[in-house]
């Protein structure tokens, strides 16, 4: 997964992800443009997008997403 | 938690972090273990190289490992180490629309202790599960 940070102040994000361990490779709201990841900026956050490699997105929402997962999961099984 | 646990099986399922590398690692006197993935198997010299969840990445000779590990190490080693290739890495990232800003150095980084550090995505994956968010 990766984790878009949309904090302005990126103490405060590095606070916050260090406090909850986040695990993910974070890009930061200063390098989102450069990421490619800005064409994906959703409505409200918290918000989940599960894209494929060519840019698609394949499911959105967070139910949407782990149930797509969860199916994709299986596939590979 | 419950989303953490839906978290991690997105990390797992989706960035590659495979269930072949990924695994709880025990001592050769069975009295510690962690998590970890490996990211390299030194046959010749007998040492492993593993990322800690953390993103610490550390190496050390295979006998620090119980024979269990071992064993894992000797069946799997090659294939992870493989399926780990920088070098194609690299150049499968660059064909994806989404992999190659994304491998871009700066772009990503990950938690290394309390600090983010910059980090290299090491494996190219079909889908990204990507979480937008903030602290507020």
């Amino acid at each position: 997964m990766i984790h878009v940070s949309l904090d302005d102040d990126k103490k405060a994000a590095e606070s916050w992800a260090a406090k909850e361990g986040f695990p993910w490779p974070t890009v930061m709201k200063d390098n989102l443009e450069r990421s490619g990841l800005g064409d994906y900026l959703p409505r409200g956050i918290p918000n989940y997008k599960l894209i494929s490699m060519d840019g698609e997105i394949v499911a959105e929402g967070k139910g949407a997403v782990f149930q797509k997962v969860a199916e994709l999961s299986k596939t590979e099984a | 938690m419950k989303l953490k646990h839906l978290l991690h099986v997105g990390i797992v399922a989706l960035l590659g972090v495979g269930a072949v590398s990924a695994r709880t690692w025990t001592s050769a006197n069975g009295k510690n273990s962690f998590e970890g993935e490996l990211k390299s198997f030194d046959k010749e010299n007998n040492t492993v190289t593993i990322v800690y969840r953390n993103g610490r990445t550390v190496t050390f000779g295979t006998q620090k490992l119980s024979e269990a590990d071992r064993t894992f190490l000797e069946e799997n080693g090659k294939a992870a180490a493989d399926a780990a290739d920088p070098v194609d890495v690299e150049a499968a990232l660059k064909e994806q629309k989404i992999g190659k800003p994304l491998a871009k150095k700066g772009i990503l980084s990950r938690l290394e202790g309390e600090k983010f550090a910059n980090f290299q995505l090491e494996k190219a994956p079909q889908y990204y599960l990507v979480y937008f968010s903030a602290s507020w």
